[in-house]
């Protein structure tokens, strides 16, 4: 340990007495004592090369959770394409059920892609009908509210149906090109039969209403999907790896003023583990309990 | 930082990358000083004990985040004079003064001196035990720092949180107390 040089230091008498100190008895740690520091010491590092070793399948997983996550962001980026078919799941899957969607006919082709521009690929996508229900369903559960609130949403339910039933025909007309006809829709609810009722005479100016609201409608979904939950106020005092160790003291005293003491303590703790070489300020070794 | 703190600083890294001998290596070289500073400054060779061994697994479980930003020593001294100040806080009563003497005395003094020249020393010796010990806490480590671990000034304020100038304070003040100690 005797390393420094003093020549800028030189006390008086400092050399005189620390001969003498040195004539003082050397005591020691026991070997004991020695001993447990150094199986300490090697322990921790066992510990850690375990640790290494177990970390590939946590880094797989991690990988594999990632991947699901941008599969399902993926998935609810497209979201919006199937926001017209929320009202009744089952015309989704009546319209997406034929096995060859190129051989509908033209008519119905041209009615999805004026009114539903947007839906046009999930109506043509060869993707299993149940997901396309279970996902307008849950669209469905979410844009409940609003459907209910706002008067053009039934306009916007409306191709569905009517695909569904320009199907029907078309299926009875093609017997060999189409797959076999799909389920008749299940009956309507009153409302929306009777809006149906009303705008099917003059499907003209819809197209332009519905993708407006389709926009509109996908707009708020999207916004009821990404928008950031609010921010809690604790989140001031929350811990942070980028923190210097002044703010993660100033954070700590934060908690005691705000009455948090348990967690306030607990980083206290945890501050002293990871930063053994720094001295607490007097005012938080203050707030440390007293042992004995 | 000079070549034998390169030494250290290059010890505990190599056993934060997993190599168990450079940490025996590092304990072997400060265990005997570090041990003896909490010794005569805690002056009870239990808590002595307790502080030297909590002392290392903060080492231990620092290892990660050791930067050889200081000299290792100083870090070392750091973190035992942190865990110093906490133990005065516990309110733990020291071991007395007869205590404390009875603690320093427990290795045999060398053989080879003659009669009078071993009770001349061992009286020197005595007093200087009991100046130490008489110091007041924050004189006493800064003299500890001084004649067991032969820390400069800046070192000693950078261990014990101090301006420069007021760890030369104490330290001169400390040095003054065990030479009038000495001359009696």
């Amino acid at each position: 340990m005797n390393t420094h040089d003093h020549d800028h230091d030189e006390l008086p008498g400092d050399d005189e007495l620390k001969a003498l100190y040195r004539s003082l008895p050397r005591k020691e740690p026991s070997p004991a004592l020695d001993a447990a520091i150094k199986r300490q010491a090697a322990d921790a590092l066992r510990g850690q090369r375990q640790r290494k070793l177990t970390r590939w399948p946590v880094a797989v997983a991690s990988c594999a959770v990632i991947v699901v996550a941008a599969g399902l962001g993926w998935r609810m980026v497209q979201q919006p394409a199937s926001v017209p078919q929320m009202a009744s799941s089952d015309a989704v899957t009546i319209s997406s059920a034929p096995a060859k969607p190129s051989a509908e006919p033209a008519l119905a082709q041209g009615a999805i892609d004026a009114s539903t521009p947007a839906a046009a690929p999930v109506a043509a996508a060869p993707a299993s009908p149940k997901r396309e229900n279970i996902r307008s369903a849950m669209k469905a559960k979410l844009l409940a509210p609003s459907v209910a609130t706002e008067q053009p949403a039934p306009a916007a339910t409306e191709p569905a149906p009517m695909i569904a039933m320009q199907d029907d025909r078309a299926a009875e007309q093609q017997p060999v090109a189409a797959a076999p006809p799909p389920p008749p829709a299940p009956p309507a609810p009153v409302e929306e039969a009777s809006t149906q009722a009303a705008y099917a005479p003059a499907p003209a100016p819809a197209p332009a209403s519905m993708a407006d609201n389709h926009a509109g409608r996908a707009a708020m979904t999207m916004k009821s999907m990404a928008a950031p939950a609010p921010i809690p106020a604790s989140n001031d005092t929350a811990a942070q790896a980028s923190d210097t160790p002044a703010q993660e003291l100033s954070k700590i005293r934060q908690l005691f003023a705000l009455q948090r003491r348990d967690e306030a303590l607990q980083r206290l703790t945890a501050f002293q583990q990871a930063h053994p070489d720094i001295a607490l300020p007097d005012d938080l070794r203050a707030q440390l309990p007293a042992h004995e | 930082m000079d070549a034998a703190v390169d030494d250290d600083a290059t010890l505990m890294l190599a056993y934060a990358r997993g190599e168990p001998s450079a940490f025996d290596t590092l304990y072997t070289r400060h265990r005997g000083a570090l041990y003896r500073f909490l010794l005569r400054t805690a002056r009870d060779p239990q808590l002595a004990e307790e502080l030297f061994q909590e002392t290392w697994s903060r080492v231990i479980s620092s290892r990660a985040r050791y930067v050889p930003q200081a000299k290792f020593t100083t870090w070392l001294l750091q973190i035992a004079h942190n865990l110093l100040i906490d133990s005065h806080r516990r309110k733990r009563p020291l071991a007395t003064g007869e205590e404390a003497e009875r603690a320093f005395e427990l290795t045999a003094s060398p053989e080879h001196e003659q009669p009078e020249h071993v009770l001349s020393q061992f009286e020197r010796r005595r007093r200087l035990q009991l100046a130490i010990e008489q110091l007041p806490d924050e004189q006493r480590t800064a003299v500890l720092l001084r004649l067991e671990n032969d820390l400069s000034v800046e070192e000693i304020a950078e261990v014990t949180g101090v301006g420069r100038e007021t760890a030369k304070s104490r330290l001169r003040y400390a040095m003054n107390r065990l030479r009038e100690q000495l001359a009696e």
